[in-house]
């Protein structure tokens, strides 16, 4: 089966879409993409990247 | 809501709840970081939710049903639909405080960590904002203000009341007649709609066809479609003045003078600049706040996204604000393709697009090969008695360049394309 999870561009690319019924499927797997992104420990890091750079 | 007279910090500051200040909010709140969210008006949703795609579409709905219910006759449907106009505007306000309260509302962006503050927003320096009495400093900032209505200049055009799709959506009754002053999409689809709906309708165009940024065969197709339904067009309109009289609204062309109820300007848009942007030293032009690829201004902690920055003004290219995201908070050089960026016009025939057209594969010398499909061919149009093509330009490889849909449903399978 196919993963539901769309690389991190194309997530970012679809959160918001014209309005189709079909680019509801797209922004489905981007809201899971992201779910799974910031979630345990690249999460983590991502935030302490945060951290560091703008305090 | 907050409303402490302190001085607040945050990670990012975002001014602008459209669409691509909502997106860049949430997936910055997201990621971690302390986002404020600053919103001009008292509410989140921007042009698209409350002015634009949103209301124009719940329109359009309306109006297609009404118009294919009384001309279903070759498929065996005699019907004499009534129409009733204030519940097709209640069925548009439905649509648009449905969305407000379902996710475009302050409690859903709090509850999600943003910090969301009412108020127009002032710029004091490359990292700080005034709203009210109140400051915000931001280590990282994104301006998405958006555009408004760009209205032109035309002697006497101050003179006369006029909609623009700020105010069309408040009618109170339909018009008997319409003026549309431009042909570009919006001026296509809201002419349309008020066409299907009963109004005479009339589309003057400056230039020589409609919707000038797609193909010219989709220009002639939708020229074709809208004058079969009785809309008049009037393209190359050299628009001399415009006056009110006791019928209406008189507008004088080279071509001929026309009177009607209610005159629309859609004349595209002019972007929406925050105060004090360029005292401090932030670059913009005509078009809007000046980026570059990774949507930073002139000054490295401003990021500008959407219709301010006068790239393509589309609500989906709302993605430009996750890239000022990963830039702004991540520093991940990240940037944003405009070139194959999709659209789609909600006239009937539906028509969506991407990529360059053939027009511009031939200016810049490209080899291109021709992929084409008509409805007539598709036996599902066929029973549906739908006409249109699906078009697809590739490289010599195969590699899919652009595409263009024009149908029933073309947005749609534009969507499998893209």
């Amino acid at each position: 089966m196919r993963d539901l999870r769309v690389p991190l561009k194309d997530a970012a690319s679809v959160m918001q879409a014209y309005p189709t019924f079909s680019l509801g499927l797209k922004q489905l797997s981007a809201n899971v993409t992201m779910d799974k992104m910031t979630d345990g420990i690249i999460g983590w890091l991502i935030k302490r990247v945060i951290k560091l750079r703008l305090g | 809501m907050k409303n402490s007279k302190h001085d607040k910090s945050y990670q990012l500051i975002v001014i602008g709840a459209g669409s691509g200040g909502l997106v860049a909010a949430e997936f910055g709140a997201k990621l971690g970081a302390k986002v404020a969210l600053i919103e001009a008006t008292p509410r989140l949703g921007g042009e698209c939710l409350w002015n634009g795609c949103v209301p124009s579409k719940a329109l359009i709905h309306s109006a297609r049903a009404f118009w294919q219910s009384g001309h279903s006759q070759q498929i065996g449907v005699l019907t004499e639909p009534k129409l009733d106009f204030n519940a097709v505007m209640e069925h548009i306000q439905d649509s648009m405080h449905f969305i407000e309260h379902h996710h475009d509302n302050d409690e859903y962006f709090e509850k999600r960590g943003v910090d969301v503050f009412h108020g127009k927003a002032a710029f004091i320096d490359d990292s700080t904002v005034r709203v009210g009495e109140d400051i915000f400093h931001g280590r990282r900032i994104i301006i998405a203000t958006g555009s408004s209505p760009a209205i032109p200049s035309i002697r006497g055009l101050e003179t006369v009341s006029y909609l623009t799709n700020e105010t069309i959506f408040s009618l109170k009754k339909l018009p008997k007649t319409l003026t549309v002053i431009g042909g570009g999409p919006i001026g296509c689809e809201l002419g349309q709609a008020f066409a299907m709906l009963g109004s005479k309708v009339t589309i003057l165009q400056s230039g020589s066809r409609l919707l000038p940024k797609d193909e010219p065969e989709v220009s002639e197709i939708l020229l074709n479609q809208l004058k079969e339904m009785g809309i008049q067009i009037i393209l190359n309109a050299e628009i001399s003045a415009i006056k009110s009289t006791k019928q209406g609204v008189e507008i004088s062309t080279k071509q001929r003078t026309i009177v009607s109820e209610e005159l629309l300007i859609a004349t595209g848009r002019r972007p929406n600049m925050p105060t004090g942007l360029r005292e401090i030293g932030v670059t913009t032009n005509d078009q809007g706040i000046e980026v570059d690829k990774r949507m930073r201004t002139s000054l490295k902690t401003i990021y500008a996204v959407g219709d301010c920055n006068g790239g393509v003004q589309f609500t989906h290219a709302a993605g430009q604000a996750v890239v000022a995201v990963q830039n702004s908070l991540l520093g991940i050089p990240k940037t944003f393709d405009q070139s194959s960026i999709p659209w789609a016009t909600f006239t009937t025939p539906e028509i969506a697009h991407f990529g360059a057209t053939k027009g511009k594969l031939d200016s810049l010398k490209q080899n291109y090969q021709t992929a084409r499909i008509n409805f007539s061919d598709i036996d599902k149009a066929v029973t549906e008695k739908e006409s249109g093509y699906i078009e697809i330009l590739t490289n010599t490889r195969g590699s899919i360049l652009s595409a263009t849909v024009v149908g029933a449903n073309a947005s749609e399978v534009l969507a499998k394309l893209y």
